[in-house]
């Protein structure tokens, strides 16, 4: 119970595979803070590996949730960046400032981060309180798409470490809203994409975020294929977007001599590589994780230009009363989702 | 046959010369030129500000058929239609040849300038310069690759220096500046146009391709953009650039101003701003470009104003040097009108 006595409804990940309803404490937004009443969330993969019991970074019970798009509901003092009643979307991470990572200008792989319903409890509840740094205001759209801009900075994130070039040929593994986002900005970086997925009906919305060819992996010889770009020389750029053993390996194998592999994925296993292709190609491998304000302008950007086809990503709405059914929907058959957005004003 | 010369480095000593036909030395080949565009750099030999070698005949945007073939050339390219790259030799010695950038070579002779160029029947180039175009790119069109390689070899390094984050202003929507606002499209930036009350014609040309357009009537806001295009080769659009840059901004200084210009510098260092330039192009900003062209990546088309003979040599670059338009190519099959 709160000082104030006040609590509010989430929704929690008690146990591997179990979800549980809970009254929580609700926290008065303090200075330079601001209450956000949360009207969607998305679930993302790694809530789903929360749920699963997958998720190393995770500490049970956690309320899940980082796909936020809310509006504002209370400013704290000193606050002067948002007004009350304004859309915002919410970057869900922390950054400690003075690990390497954030001395090098690069917060996002803040040694001690901790993303919102990973190492902290997230959006699943009926409003969070944050700092107002950490909002960003964004009248013009839907609450569906505030929720959708996160999970879209990952693969823009990605491809920008990928450095994608205009007429560079470039391959994503993985369709999930993550490899979607990865192919979207690749492909309006000027690379020409190819998305690949093991699931046939990721076919279209992989060719309407701009990939230029889908490749079933199950079906075709991905590694014929890709082996044939650019006129015999491959992929100059490979971004992993799936998280597999498998994955990891073919993308060291596939990708062009001098090229660059990026991995946003985490394998749950060790992998095991021919070392001898990071030599002989002289590749650049790099990690790519979580996302910079700076990504997010570009998403926002790309939104305004008409650049993802955002309506086709959300596969499906679960009023905030079924979100533990939606957990385990998803858990049921992982390739017929996209993105289920939570709708929390429901 | 005749070629449009220029006979002095003096200001508008250019005129329709009798040069002569080589057959190619060994390495080289001739191309029937179909196609040799007027650059922005012609203008300035025009007038003297840009040096050459004279007399020499002018031109470096050439699209040709071979039609002869050097010793040692591969005879199977006598017939295709080809562009070609400006450099007619380097020395292949130094550090600057031997990196990749052959075009700050001390040594460099080009078309156009050191040797004679395209705007000619015929021209006499290099045979590893050549790049086969597209059968569904006009003549006209395709001589334009030369600009589209100066402009990647601008706005490339290692990497583009634009990307999907940037607001890019820019400057001068002649034909560079027009092919730049695509290459930056192409690389995922948010694009706006900027030019003169005299520049309205080629601002439309930029409104068709989809650009936001502004006006330099209007003024520009400070602090604006994270890149500068700086196309116009104006002292006034090199200080808008400054000044529109944002802190940490990026100018890609492309146009040519041809005298000394007061800017103010030091924003440079109050905004911590990069400043780069590529000065021609590079055998990488050329396989970029043709790569650009072949994936339909930028627009060549809509650049081209007028296809002349070179007869008109004189009334074509009055044209060009008053921006009516903004690309002009001379085809030198073409009959004089009675």
């Amino acid at each position: 119970m709160s000082p104030h006595g006040v609590t509010m409804k989430a929704l929690a990940i008690e146990s591997v595979g179990r979800t549980k309803f809970c009254d929580v404490e609700r926290r008065d937004a303090g200075p330079g803070e601001v209450e956000v009443r949360v009207a969607r969330v998305g679930l993302c993969g790694s809530d789903l590996n929360t749920f699963r019991g997958l998720n190393p970074l995770v500490s049970l019970p956690r309320i899940p949730g980082h796909e936020i798009g809310g509006e504002i509901a209370v400013v704290g003092d000193g606050v002067d960046r948002c007004r009350v009643g304004d859309r915002v979307l919410v970057l869900p991470y922390t950054a400690c400032g003075d690990c390497s990572s954030c001395r090098s200008g690069r917060p996002n792989a803040c040694r001690h981060n901790q993303t919102l319903g990973v190492q902290r409890d997230g959006g699943l509840s009926t409003s969070i309180v944050v700092p107002a740094a950490k909002v960003m205001v964004c009248n013009h759209l839907s609450f569906d798409r505030l929720a959708l801009v996160e999970p879209l900075t990952i693969g823009m994130h990605a491809a920008r470490r990928a450095a994608v070039s205009v007429g560079e040929h470039v391959v994503v593994l993985g369709c999930g809203i993550i490899g979607l986002g990865a192919a979207a900005a690749a492909a309006a970086m000027g690379g020409r994409v190819v998305a690949v997925d093991v699931d046939d009906r990721k076919r279209d919305i992989a060719l309407a975020c701009g990939a230029e060819r889908f490749v079933n992996s199950r079906e075709d010889d991905l590694a014929k294929f890709a082996a044939e770009l650019d006129d015999g020389r491959g992929p100059a750029v490979v971004i992993e977007a799936v998280g597999s053993d498998q994955t990891f390996a073919d993308a060291v194998r596939l990708v062009a001599f001098a090229g660059r592999v990026v991995y946003i994925g985490y394998a749950k296993k060790p992998v095991s590589y021919e070392t001898a292709l990071f030599v002989m190609k002289e590749l650049d491998i790099r990690g790519s994780r979580n996302a910079t304000a700076t990504d997010f302008a570009a998403v926002l950007s790309l939104v305004e230009r008409g650049r993802y086809p955002m309506e086709k990503f959300v596969s499906v709405h679960y009023p905030f009363a079924s979100a533990g059914q939606a957990f385990e929907d998803w858990a049921a058959d992982p390739g017929s989702v996209t993105k289920i957005l939570i709708d929390m004003v429901q | 046959m005749l070629g449009v010369t220029k006979l002095s480095n003096t200001d508008g000593d250019m005129d329709l010369r009798k040069r002569e036909r080589r057959h190619p030395r060994p390495g080289y080949v001739l191309l029937e030129v179909t196609g040799a565009g007027i650059c922005g750099t012609d203008i300035h030999i025009l007038k003297g500000e840009y040096k050459v070698v004279p007399p020499v005949t002018v031109g470096h945007e050439v699209c040709g058929i071979v039609c002869e073939a050097g010793d040692g050339v591969d005879k199977a390219l006598i017939g295709r239609r080809v562009v070609s790259e400006t450099f007619f030799s380097t020395c292949r010695r130094c550090d600057y040849c031997r990196s990749g950038r052959p075009n700050m070579c001390a040594e460099r002779k080009s078309i156009g300038t050191h040797a004679d160029g395209a705007m000619a029947p015929f021209v006499e180039v290099p045979d590893f310069g050549l790049h086969p175009v597209p059968d569904w790119l006009s003549d006209a069109a395709s001589s334009m690759a030369e600009p589209v390689a100066c402009v990647m070899n601008s706005m490339m390094g290692q990497d583009a220096y634009v990307g999907p984050d940037n607001d890019v202003l820019v400057l001068g929507p002649g034909a560079i500046g027009l092919i730049a606002a695509q290459v930056a499209a192409s690389c995922g930036a948010k694009v706006t146009v900027r030019g003169t009350d005299k520049d309205r014609p080629r601002l439309d040309v930029a409104e068709k391709l989809g650009f936001p357009v502004s006006n330099t009537s209007a003024a520009l806001s400070d602090a604006a953009f994270d890149r500068v295009i700086e196309c116009s080769g104006s002292a006034a659009g090199a200080a808008d650039a400054l000044r529109a840059l944002r802190k940490g901004g990026h100018l890609v200084q492309m146009g040519i101003i041809g005298r000394d210009a007061q800017l103010p510098f030091d924003l440079i260092c109050y905004k911590e701003l990069t400043v780069t330039a590529g000065f021609a192009s590079t055998p990488r900003a050329w396989a970029r470009a043709m790569r650009l062209i072949w994936d339909k990546k930028v627009a060549l088309e809509p650049l081209v104003s007028e296809v002349a003979p070179l007869q008109d040599w004189s009334a074509l670059f009055k044209r060009s040097i008053a921006g009516q338009g903004l690309k002009f190519v001379f085809d030198p099959r073409l009959k004089p009108a009675a």
